[in-house]
């Protein structure tokens, strides 16, 4: 009984504890006030690739098929190129025209007969990064001299179109 | 008589018991005697003394747009914010140099431009959870890439304004 009395009155001391607790105040900033942020910048950029992280430099030299002239027809002929490109900064294009080494239209599989011919305005001509369906300046054309002396038949002579990209 | 004496100090232990207790008297100023009647009014109220406004704007770092790509982009920023009953905050978008992009290269002779859209000044008040947004963000478009496939650069401004409260 007396263990159970002692005990009990120990507990009843135990609950009677009081143990005060104080809290601080948390303040920030030496004046009160938020402190003003600059403004501040942000860079918008053009990447060099497309959305599925392609290179996307291109260029198109749009070339004549054939080019037909008339019996007796002794103008000059149009062979022009056409240049559509966007390239990337620094780098061209050199797109030139090249006939055969003789200047001769020949009939297939005839070496005596030939028309003499004159080709103008295909040295290399240079093209920048961005180009529309440019052609080249000095407009090249194909120009046979005569149509006399030989028989009448189709001659033939083929032109070479090289295209050199040129990296910066 | 060790039963009695026990007994004894359990009971001036109990009344050794301490509690703490404030209350305010209430008084009265002419007498100093405490006044019966009531009812009296005690205010409770915040100090604020020493808060302040906190705020944190985040914006991108930058926005880079694929070529050829002339869809919106988003320039998207977010706020967070615990400010005072009466403060504001602004955050305004600008588009630098109307919206040139400069070829860094040749010093800004080849360009392009971008629109900068819904780009209104936003206001914000009282709490913002982390992550708040504005009703519009603002948008960059690309309107033409006819220059040499290249790197070239413009920029927006963010400009954050804080108005306090009235006094």
């Amino acid at each position: 009984m007396k263990k159970a009395i002692s005990v009990l009155l120990a507990v009843i001391m135990l609950f009677a504890v009081c143990v005060p607790a104080f809290a601080a105040d948390i303040t920030s900033g030496a004046d009160g006030q938020p402190t003003p942020k600059d403004p501040q910048k942000v860079d918008v950029f053009t990447k060099t690739t497309n959305e599925a992280g392609e290179e996307v430099r291109s260029y198109t030299v749009t070339i004549p098929a054939d080019v037909e002239i008339a019996w007796g027809n002794t103008k000059a002929q149009d062979v022009a190129y056409h240049v559509t490109s966007q390239l990337q900064k620094g780098e061209s294009l050199k797109v030139k025209i090249d006939g055969d080494a003789e200047n001769k239209m020949k009939p297939d599989g005839d070496e005596v007969n030939f028309l003499s011919y004159t080709l103008t305005g295909g040295d290399a001509a240079t093209f920048g990064e961005v180009n529309d369906n440019a052609t080249a300046p000095q407009s090249p054309t194909i120009q046979v001299n005569s149509f006399d002396g030989v028989p009448i038949a189709v001659y033939k002579v083929s032109l070479t179109y090289t295209v050199t990209y040129v990296p910066v | 008589m060790k039963k009695f004496l026990s007994v004894l100090l359990a009971v001036c232990m109990l009344f050794a018991v301490c509690v703490p207790a404030f209350a305010v008297e209430v008084k009265n100023d002419a007498t100093g005697q405490p006044t019966p009647e009531g009812p009296y009014q005690v205010d409770v109220y915040t100090d604020i003394t020493d808060v302040t406004s906190t705020y944190t704007v985040t914006i991108p770092a930058d926005l880079g747009i694929s070529w050829d790509d002339k869809t919106d982009h988003d320039l998207a920023y977010s706020i967070e914010s615990v400010l005072l009953y009466g403060a504001k905050l602004s955050v305004a978008v600008e588009a630098d140099d109307s919206g040139k992009m400069k070829l860094e290269s040749d010093d800004g002779v080849t360009y392009l431009y971008f629109t900068l859209s819904d780009n209104d000044t936003q206001e914000f008040t009282g709490l913002n959870d982390k992550g708040t947004t504005p009703t519009a963000q603002p948008k960059v478009r690309v309107n033409a890439f006819d220059q040499a496939v290249a790197k070239y650069t413009g920029s927006v401004t963010f400009t954050v304004t804080y108005t306090a409260p009235a006094a």
